[in-house]
């Protein structure tokens, strides 16, 4: 019995001192030299700004205000925002450079969401390419981050079926068939025919985009005339198509309508 | 004793000298992903969502919180009830905020790894992402993921469960959701009386009755309620009448095609003893009401199930019984009384 209990209590020192050696046995050795420090690497890339700004025709867009369209019809803009994705460069040679992760939404409710600044290798580009929209696959690959978290895309996003909303506009028009005399257009739909992303290819027709070091940050201008929703080649009858709030045909009307939305307008530099 | 000093040691050793000593996420230990013999694959595997005891336990607590919603009265737990395999025990339609009534019977929860959309319409398409539909929908939780985010950030307690599940403090909606989705996904029922009669368990017999039912049930109700899994989770229209306040276009109200009017995701019967009501619209408090639509009550109308007639099923009131209690047999208690499911104590 005694000589168990003698076991037991030395085991159980050791087991107590355990830690103490162990914490010593990891410690770093202190006759090591101090490292260089690490050099901080030459960088390789820099900012490149699109800057969307969004028109009626000739007119700068205002929200709360309204606007008579070629269409005929007079409409105001509550809310006038859409998804930014998969922005591509291309440079000088030709080579493309896809901007990772790259999922924005512009609002015409927020300045600082109408500049979209991302990061691309130094060199000098003749063209952007990108998505009104979000892909389809990520429509379909359960919760996301950044750019499409549910978080910051809360007003671009249906819950109920799921997907993101590619473009919304909110308002009214004395053209309305709506009681309230209003106009709601919340497009989405990545599916087959149904699919209403658009994509846009902008040629800086002959002007660059110079990405260098400690250079000037370029800025992209693009417009966005919102009367291009309203006509061409489907011009809206307001009476009927007042509220379009879902995948399907009648978003895909919209969507048409919407593929030339965006122009190039120069680059600032 | 000599013998656990052995033991423990090797332990020690290895956790002496982790990289990372400030955060350690605790490892998968009780928690793992169920895909019992002989059933399918699942559609959702947790390849990019790797399960862990905390990670289920974030999730866990997450489903019976109510601070998803607006006003911090309804969680999932409220219209998911374990008891009745998470449906909502004898409620047609569960309350919301405000005690808002739905359009449709809140569906019980279980083997969600499997099905290819969510909801009775299939509106949602990821498990981690349906919580997303109740918590926003203005009936039932009604609460925007931005408030969500405010709230769960400023909480302690899920400061620090979401410390232990992931290892980091920056919380995104995404930690939330793919936490939630472990709890959800884990929930598999697969050990009813049946079950243990279909892997030849010792003592697991159906009784004379219940054998009648169960073939009957092959013959007549399997080619939509597919074993092993009770349904192939296509979209049908069995035949109810259209409920005239309720408009109810079903899936046809995520497709926008008119041939998918009145259909509806054919639900699991798995557990379907004590999930009534039943049907989408809950308007059949009991088997025996379910079984007499089938006989007598199909109406002919656009986008009928192909299976279906309107001169219905021809089943008589013994093989009603029969089949009757061969559904009981897929009630699995082990499932509905499972603790690591059941609502944390505090």
């Amino acid at each position: 019995m005694s000589n168990f209990t003698g076991m037991k209590l030395s085991a159980f020192a050791f087991v107590i001192s355990l830690p103490f050696l162990l914490l010593t046995g990891c410690k770093k050795d202190d006759n090591s030299v101090t490292p260089e420090p690490i050099p901080t690497p030459e960088p390789t890339t820099a900012t490149v700004k699109l800057v969307f700004t969004n028109k009626v025709a000739a007119k700068t867009l205002e929200l709360d205000k309204p606007y008579l369209l070629s269409t005929g019809d007079s409409v105001t803009f509550n809310k006038f925002n859409y998804y930014i994705s998969n922005i591509v460069f291309t440079n000088s040679t030709g080579a493309t450079y896809a901007v990772p992760e790259s999922y924005f939404i512009v609002k015409q409710s927020s300045a600082a969401s109408q500049t979209i600044s991302v990061q691309v290798p130094f060199g000098t580009y003749t063209a952007v390419n990108y998505l009104l929209g979000v892909d389809s696959a990520r429509n379909v690959s359960g919760a996301q981050t950044g750019g499409l978290d549910p978080v910051y895309a809360s007003d671009m996003y249906w819950s109920w079926s799921t997907g993101y909303i590619f473009f919304k506009m909110e308002g009214s028009s004395p053209s309305s068939g709506s009681p309230q005399k209003a106009l709601e257009y919340h497009i989405g739909g990545y599916k087959g025919t149904f699919k209403t992303q658009r994509n846009f290819s902008l040629d800086f027709l002959g002007q660059q985009a110079k990405v260098s070091n400690g250079g000037v940050t370029p800025q992209i201008m693009i417009e966005a005339d919102a009367t291009e929703l309203f006509q061409n080649p489907n011009k809206l009858d307001l009476k009927t198509d007042f509220s379009i709030v879902s995948a399907g045909s009648r978003a895909s009307m919209i969507a048409n309508n919407y593929a030339d939305l965006f122009k190039f307008k120069g680059i600032v530099q | 004793m000599k013998k656990l000093v052995f033991l423990i040691l090797p332990l020690l050793l290895l956790n002496a000298c982790k990289v990372d000593p400030e955060i350690s996420v605790e490892k998968n230990t009780g928690i793992t992903e169920v895909i019992p013999t002989g059933w399918p694959a699942p559609k959702y595997t947790f390849s990019v969502n790797t399960l862990s005891e905390a990670r289920f336990k974030l999730g866990r607590e997450l489903f019976y919180d109510p601070i998803l919603s607006l006003d911090n009265t309804i969680s999932c737990g409220s219209c998911h009830q374990q008891a009745t395999a998470f449906a909502h025990a004898d409620h047609k339609f569960s309350h919301g905020i405000h005690d808002l009534l739905g359009k449709r019977n809140a569906p019980a929860l279980f083997n969600l790894n499997w099905l290819p959309a969510f909801m009775h319409d299939g509106g949602i398409n990821h498990i981690e992402v349906q919580p997303l539909g109740p918590i926003t929908n203005p009936i039932e939780m009604a609460e925007s993921m931005p408030n969500v985010m405010t709230k769960v950030k400023a909480s302690a307690k899920y400061k620090s469960l979401y410390r232990e599940a992931w290892g980091t403090d920056s919380m995104t909606s995404q930690g939330l959701f793919r936490a939630m989705a472990q709890f959800m996904g884990t929930m598999v029922s697969y050990n009813s009386k049946y079950d243990r009669y279909k892997r030849g368990e010792t003592g697991a017999t159906l009784s004379e009755q219940e054998l009648r039912g169960y073939n009957l049930f092959l013959s007549k109700c399997n080619a939509c309620h597919t074993e092993p899994l009770f349904s192939d989770y296509a979209y049908r229209s069995n035949g109810l009448s259209p409920d005239p306040y309720l408009q109810d276009s079903g899936r046809a109200h995520i497709t926008s095609q008119a041939s998918d009017r009145y259909k509806f995701k054919t639900p699991s019967l798995r557990n379907i003893a004590i999930t009534q009501p039943y049907m989408h619209d809950g308007r059949y408090s009991t088997l025996q009401a379910c079984l007499n639509h089938y006989t007598d009550n199909v109406k002919n109308q656009i986008n009928l199930d192909p299976l279906l007639t309107p001169s219905g099923l021809a089943l008589t009131a013994d093989e009603k019984s029969d089949l009757i209690a061969f559904l009981y047999t897929l009630t699995d208690y082990q499932f509905i009384t499972d603790e690591k499911f059941a609502e944390p104590h505090h």
